[in-house]
């Protein structure tokens, strides 16, 4: 194939990248916590959360990054019957399920998570508010115990139950890694881009599934070598490396709001994440790695972005500009996070 | 007793076991004459079982059955199942959670004997359902707004600005007292057992 066909191919791989969401459907009682775990999985604020009832009874979409949360508030009440429900929104299109419940079960809940099951959809369920789970003389772990078992009474089979907490944040990361471990191998990449990383490991997934992307996006903008790079002769398409440093910071949940709210020791690290994401910082990191080669690891990348792009002028340096960005903004939010954690080292 | 007893697969032709049930809690609490008696009702966890040990400081007969399993109360399998519970000269009946596989609301709302009760305790956690809704709107329309108390459980962890965010929604959906309790801090306690005691002079 030449340069033409491979740039073709790779912009469709990117397009359906981000026009194909994975799916996470909640299910649960109102008030049971299903907006506060959405906004926990993402690690930003984006669905609306309150402790007054929340009177909609339409599904609300969530879309953030490559992920799409439908969320049911009125799921199962008269105005919503389970058959309905099932036609509506066609569960068949939905990658995973979260069953959300933070107390007993409701004849909704019964009905609507043995239909799920039934249907042999992938079903998660998360005992939510681990925090309110108190009762006097009685240990957790019998609580739990008792939980569990009542999953399985009601729903008719052992089931794995996730016990979670928001307002602790314990259970969280079993619950990510949960999620993962149900999902198609096509559809972890995309999960380990957009969710939030509890844990270091979290964190080199995130790393891994980034990086390619990074292959695609340096391909595709070495590929259409639109804009030449002033005092190197070749030319990148600007706007692909835009995007792609975009979506990397994005990945990383590196909103400008939380780099200027950084300790102080983090903030050059911030706000060299912060300049190079703009336009000038592109052109001068494309700079910096003028003249470097792909072609020492060229056979790596041509299952990714094809043999013709593979050895375009300019792909060593998008490629390099584009890892060294990642290798910035990986680097950071690996500090915040051990910070988060408690294992910050001393600089 | 045993000789009348069915399984609990074999309800009667016509009538499950918690419209038995039910029925017959109608027919034991008219025969109590002049003394307090209060139903503590809600979702399922919403904490009745535990609020009902709580304020009988465990002594009531029988003792309520507290539990993580859904249907922990249950009138739905044992057509003998006792539904009254009394404590000194006091009288409790700790209702099953409405709403769940076991005990549709529909059924319970339509023979629940609201009208035997000098006090009603609706309790509730997390957020206010379409059930509670409507019993409530029942328990207006029936003009029993004064004998009700609606108690917010689990809510030790509920910050002040969200308190009067709830009573603020409340209001418009309900026109009685309200009361923020915590069986892990106790807090709310003394009032609930104030509005149930308010009155009597039995």
């Amino acid at each position: 194939m030449g340069l033409r066909e491979d740039a073709a191919k790779l912009r469709q791989d990117i397009d359906d990248e981000q026009n194909v969401k994975l799916r996470i459907a909640l299910f649960g009682q109102p008030g049971s916590g299903k907006s506060s775990l959405i906004n926990q999985i993402v690690g930003q604020p984006v669905a609306r959360t309150g402790v007054t009832t929340d009177t909609t009874v339409e599904a609300q979409v969530i879309a953030h990054e490559e992920l799409l949360f439908v969320d049911l508030p009125g799921y199962g009440t008269s105005r919503f019957p389970p058959n309905e429900w099932m036609d509506r929104f066609r569960p068949e299109e939905l990658d995973l399920f979260l069953c959300v419940f933070a107390g007993k079960f409701h004849e909704a809940d019964t009905a609507f998570f043995k239909e799920l099951r039934a249907a042999g959809r992938i079903c998660l369920f998360v005992r939510n508010k681990l925090d309110d789970l108190w009762e006097d003389g009685r240990t957790t772990e019998e609580l739990r115990a008792e939980i569990v078992a009542d999953v399985e009474r009601q729903i008719g089979a052992a089931e794995p139950v996730f016990f979670v907490s928001c307002r602790t944040r314990e259970g969280l990361s079993e619950l990510v890694d949960g999620i993962k471990d149900s999902l198609a191998p096509a559809l972890r990449d995309k999960y380990a881009r957009s969710a939030k990383a509890f844990t270091l490991a979290h964190l080199e997934a995130k790393k891994e599934a980034c990086e390619k992307s990074v292959y695609k996006y340096a391909g595709l903008a070495a590929a259409n070598g639109l804009n030449p790079v002033p005092g190197v002769n070749v030319g990148v398409d600007m706007s692909i490396m835009y995007k792609m440093f975009a979506e990397i910071r994005a990945s990383y949940g590196l909103t400008d709001e939380k780099v200027n709210k950084l300790i102080p020791s983090l903030l050059p690290l911030g706000k060299r994440v912060l300049d190079y994401g703009t336009k000038e910082g592109i052109v001068l990191l494309l700079k910096k790695f003028a003249g470097k080669s792909a072609s020492t690891a060229v056979g790596r990348f041509v299952p990714i972005v094809g043999q013709a792009i593979a050895a375009a002028a300019g792909f060593g340096m998008t490629l390099a500009a584009g890892k060294s960005y990642l290798g910035d903004c990986h680097e950071l939010a690996q500090r915040m996070l051990e910070q988060e954690l408690g294992i910050g080292r001393a600089t | 007793m045993s000789a009348a007893r069915q399984g609990p697969d074999k309800p009667g032709p016509a009538q499950t076991v918690l419209e038995r049930n039910l029925k017959r809690l109608a027919g034991e609490l008219a025969v109590i004459p002049r003394t307090r008696k209060t139903a503590l009702l809600g979702q399922p966890g919403a904490g009745k079982s535990a609020l009902l040990d709580a304020l009988t400081e465990r002594s009531c007969q029988p003792r309520p059955v507290v539990g993580q399993r859904t249907d922990a109360t249950s009138w739905a399998e044992d057509p003998h199942a006792p539904l009254i519970h009394r404590c000194g000269g006091a009288v409790f009946v700790d209702a099953p959670g409405y709403g769940t596989a076991a005990h549709p609301s529909e059924a319970f709302f339509k023979l629940f004997p609201f009208r035997s009760f000098d006090r009603l305790i609706v309790l509730f956690k997390d957020k206010l359902h379409a059930a509670d809704d409507r019993l409530l709107l029942g328990i207006a329309r029936s003009g029993l707004t004064e004998r009700t108390l609606l108690v917010r459980s689990f809510a030790d962890g509920l910050a002040q600005e969200e308190r009067e965010a709830l009573r603020r929604e409340w209001a418009a959906r309900f026109a009685g007292p309200v009361v923020f309790y915590s069986a892990r801090d106790r807090s709310g306690l003394p009032e609930i057992a104030a509005f149930i005691a308010a009155g009597d002079e039995s």
